[in-house]
């Protein structure tokens, strides 16, 4: 919430505020009518008037309302200030007469409205008019007292020093004439006015002064007697507003030169009175004039006794000369570090969740294991310790510019070598090729240790060597075969459970042989064989054999028994259907037929109807 | 302190330079400013040399180092890997990986004790990696992106992760590594972190575009200010807060 009261509208008095409301009525509603007009038309022509003039007076007064602050609604410190300069009954009834004249006017408006509609001529018209009008005004003349003390409110307001309740204030006091004003002209760049008698201010000012690149406000009070609350006049009450409503750091000002004609005791009384108001403040308490008499000059017992007060109310101490400006900022700083310390404090304490979230996570490990110390070299930590520059002082862009700049100078890379055990070898040409060899394939720098090692172990295999044991191996090998021949039956006989057996058809001449080798005579078997193969590929064989099931024809069906079958989803086409191997015309009419939908072509429904000759192009 | 620099107008600067607590790789280019600001921070104290690999500029992508070793890709020219071999220290192992994936530097992100690659790196570099680097090898993904090396730095000190890490995963990661870790950027806003800036346990460098928020963050969770100045930004700090 801002609080600037600069910008509340100026209060007319009632006078100006009946000369506004009537002249704007006259201007703003029309002024013409005639005695032979329609009584309607008449009728409306005053129940306008009434009606507008009553909306006139309503927002004068209803913005006087809305813009004036309202004091359970603002911060307790302007409440409490207005209280003190304006008497909150007072401004509260004032306000009230207002609200109260708006109704009035309202009330007025309507009956006068309501009888206006029973007009029965001009004139009555007029009449009931201009009573209503003039009751209006009489209410409005009665506002005067009220009107008249707001505007000097509003004047009084506009002129208050803007002060920022929430934001972070230094508030000083004490008692009259100890320098309060002179540091506030030292601090900020408020021009308050000083002068050697008690009460030169009469009222709050306020100034800002910046401090670790944050504004800061510093609220100057009007010096304060050590009197009771009941018996303060309104300059002091002011101060004590300020004090009690304002979360700050309440700087309390002791003249320790006494020169302000209140003795140290005095004061110190005053601070004790007063300190109800400073409980939960930092609070700071500032020894002026110190080039009149020094802190060291004052009695043991003073010094003592506002050390002790210090101490107890966990004040800081700082001396300052305004005269000379000894210890000006130095207070200052003191004072805006206890209350910036006091505000984070209380804030990260009391502020939300999010606030907290919104900062950075940092992931801390959660159990160490084990000791990873840095590797920062020692170099880096005498220089940090030491806080100098590299002792390295050659600039390699000195060098680029020297040897022909950017883009023409460059580093050779035997300069950066290391550990060189020869320096000369430095700058040495090693190829990359050599007699069409890849150099870097043939460097091995453990090669001969590499080599040692192989041939070692050769030595080691050599002597390990024992001869073969050839029965052993037979036996072994006797073993193998029988397993070999075994599994193969077991598969071949499977094979044929499977039917998927195909027995290697033996060429005759293997099997002349074979009967030549055992004396017997081939001949007849060949015979026997050729009568056989030639009734196998006879149609009468194919016709005898019973296995027509899916339509596959004789010799097809044996033949494909020896082979295992693979299973297709597409059914075979049922034979005659179609004759076998049709052309392509055939296919492609078979095609056509299949996918041709026929529709009707002269459908009854489009064909018949009034429209005699065809101009619309719907039935 | 976190130094700005710039590569030839590029704020990439993690692309074309390698720093290590043990060395400095600068990618070679037309002038010589970028290798001088390394040069003026790191001489005296650690070597910084030129260097290219296969030819190309992209030094600090394809490449993966820390004290005790230094990884190159397959694609390193017979004539690079003895440059590299005669300018570093005999302490350092360099190691020419066989490895699909030859961006080793943005597969791998790594400090002197912990690894961080890529999920799909094989078994055998996993290995070269533990032996050479003297790591423990993690497979992780940071943030839901295989590419760790590019999107994490890490120093012994702390590290910077990609700005969407979830709170859960920098936790997790942070035990993995056994540091301090922090999500952030570098450059205005770029989350590719290893892109943007080089760090090791007492210097970092990082793009010219990067602001001072994000320098602020950098230089506290790699403590780089902590032996110079003992954190002496805490005043304006507490004045920010208060202007909350």
């Amino acid at each position: 919430m801002n609080y600037n009261f600069k910008s509340l509208p100026a209060v007319p008095t009632a006078k100006e505020l009946i000369d506004i409301v009537l002249s704007k009525t006259q201007r703003k509603t029309p002024t013409e009518i005639h005695p032979q007009m329609q009584i309607s038309r008449i009728r409306k022509f005053y129940m306008r008037k009434v009606k507008f003039t009553q909306s006139t007076i309503e927002e004068k007064l209803g913005g006087m309302l809305e813009k004036f602050p309202k004091l359970d609604d603002i911060h307790p410190f302007y409440a409490d200030l207005m209280n003190v300069l304006y008497d909150k009954d007072h401004y509260k009834l004032a306000l009230g007469h207002v609200n109260k004249a708006n109704h009035m006017v309202e009330n007025v408006a309507k009956d006068y409205v309501r009888m206006l509609k029973y007009a029965d001529s001009l004139y009555r018209g007029k009449t009931l008019k201009k009573a209503a009008l003039g009751r209006m005004c009489t209410i409005l003349k009665k506002l005067t007292n009220s009107l008249t003390y707001l505007e000097e409110v509003r004047k009084h307001l506009s002129r208050l020093p803007n002060i920022d309740p929430n934001s972070r204030s230094l508030i000083i006091t004490g008692y009259p004439n100890v320098g309060k004003s002179s540091f506030m002209n030292l601090v900020t760049r408020a021009n308050v006015e000083v002068q050697p008698y008690a009460f030169t201010t009469k009222s709050l000012f306020v100034g800002h002064t910046d401090y670790d690149f944050i504004p800061w406000q510093v609220i100057d009070t009007p010096g304060l007697l050590d009197r009771p609350l009941e018996q303060r006049n309104t300059v002091e009450m002011q101060g004590i507003t300020a004090l009690a409503h304002l979360n700050s750091c309440i700087l309390f000002f002791i003249d320790i030169s006494e020169t302000c004609t209140y003795k140290i005791p005095e004061q110190i009384q005053l601070f004790r009175s007063i300190q109800p108001l400073f409980v939960n403040k930092p609070i700071g308490i500032v020894l002026t004039k110190t080039d009149i008499k020094k802190w060291e000059e004052v009695d043991l017992e003073h010094r003592n006794e506002i050390e002790s007060l210090a101490a107890e109310h966990k004040a800081f101490i700082a001396q300052v000369s305004n005269e000379n400006q000894d210890g000006v900022m130095n207070c200052r700083n003191l004072a805006c570090e206890q209350l910036k310390a006091f505000r984070s404090q209380f804030k990260s304490k009391h502020t939300t969740a999010t606030y907290t979230r919104a900062q950075p996570y940092v992931a801390m490990p959660k159990n160490q294991i084990e000791d990873r110390p840095v590797n920062i070299p020692e170099s880096v930590l005498t220089q940090m310790q030491s806080g100098e520059k590299s002792p390295f002082s050659q600039n390699i862009k000195e060098m680029q510019e020297m040897n022909g700049g950017a883009g023409v100078f460059y580093i050779p890379p035997q300069e950066h070598f290391v550990d060189l055990e020869d320096e000369d070898w430095r700058y040495d040409v090693m190829p990359e090729f050599f007699e069409g060899k890849n150099v870097m394939d043939y460097i091995d720098p453990d090669i001969m240790d590499k080599l040692n090692d192989l041939e070692k172990e050769e030595e080691v295999l050599d002597d390990a060597h024992v001869p073969l044991d050839y029965d052993e191996m037979r036996e072994i090998y006797e073993i193998r075969r029988k397993i070999f021949l075994r599994r193969k039956r077991i598969q071949q006989e499977s094979m044929i459970r499977k039917g998927t057996f195909k027995p290697k058809r033996k060429e005759w001449s293997d099997v002349r042989e074979g009967l030549e080798q055992l004396g017997i005579d081939p001949t007849p078997l060949k015979d026997k064989i050729k009568e056989k193969r030639k009734r196998e590929e006879s149609p009468e064989f194919t016709s005898n054999v019973d296995m027509d099931i899916d339509g596959d024809t004789g010799v097809e069906t044996i033949k494909k028994r020896f082979r295992t079958k693979s299973k297709s989803l597409v059914k075979a086409r049922k034979p005659g259907t179609i004759k076998d191997n049709p052309d392509r015309e055939t296919l492609k009419h078979m095609a056509k037929v299949a996918d041709k939908k026929h529709f009707d072509t002269k459908p009854k429904h489009l064909n018949t109807g009034k429209s005699g000759i065809g101009k619309r192009d719907y039935r | 302190m976190a130094t700005r620099t710039m590569f030839e107008n590029s704020n990439e600067v993690g692309v074309f330079s390698k720093l290590t607590n043990k060395y400095c790789m600068v990618a070679v280019g037309g002038n010589e400013n970028f290798y001088s600001v390394f040069e003026s921070e790191l001489a005296g104290h650690i070597p910084v040399i030129h260097t290219s690999i296969a030819g190309t500029r992209i030094v600090g992508r394809v490449t993966s180092g820390n004290s005790n070793g230094l990884l190159v890709p397959s694609i390193t020219t017979d004539n690079e890997l003895q440059l590299l071999r005669n300018s570093l220290p005999d302490s350092i192992k360099i190691e020419r990986v066989e490895e699909r994936l030859s961006a080793l530097g943005n597969c791998i992100a790594c400090n002197d004790y912990v690894a961080l690659i890529h999920p799909d790196l094989d078994k055998e570099t996993e290995d070269i990696i533990a032996d050479t680097l003297k790591v423990e090898v993690f497979r992780t993904m940071v943030a839901g992106n295989v590419l760790v090396g590019s999107y994490c730095s890490l120093s012994n000190q702390g590290g910077l992760v990609h700005p969407m890490v979830s709170i859960e995963e920098l936790d997790e990661l942070s035990s993995l590594l056994q540091i301090p870790l922090c999500a952030g950027t570098v450059n205005r806003g770029s989350d590719v972190i290893a892109a943007g800036l080089v760090v090791n346990d007492w210097s970092a460098f990082c793009g010219a575009d990067t602001t001072s928020t994000e320098i602020s963050v950098i230089e506290n969770i790699f403590r780089l200010n902590e032996v110079k100045q003992g954190g002496g930004q805490v005043g304006v700090r507490t004045g920010l807060v208060d202007n909350l």
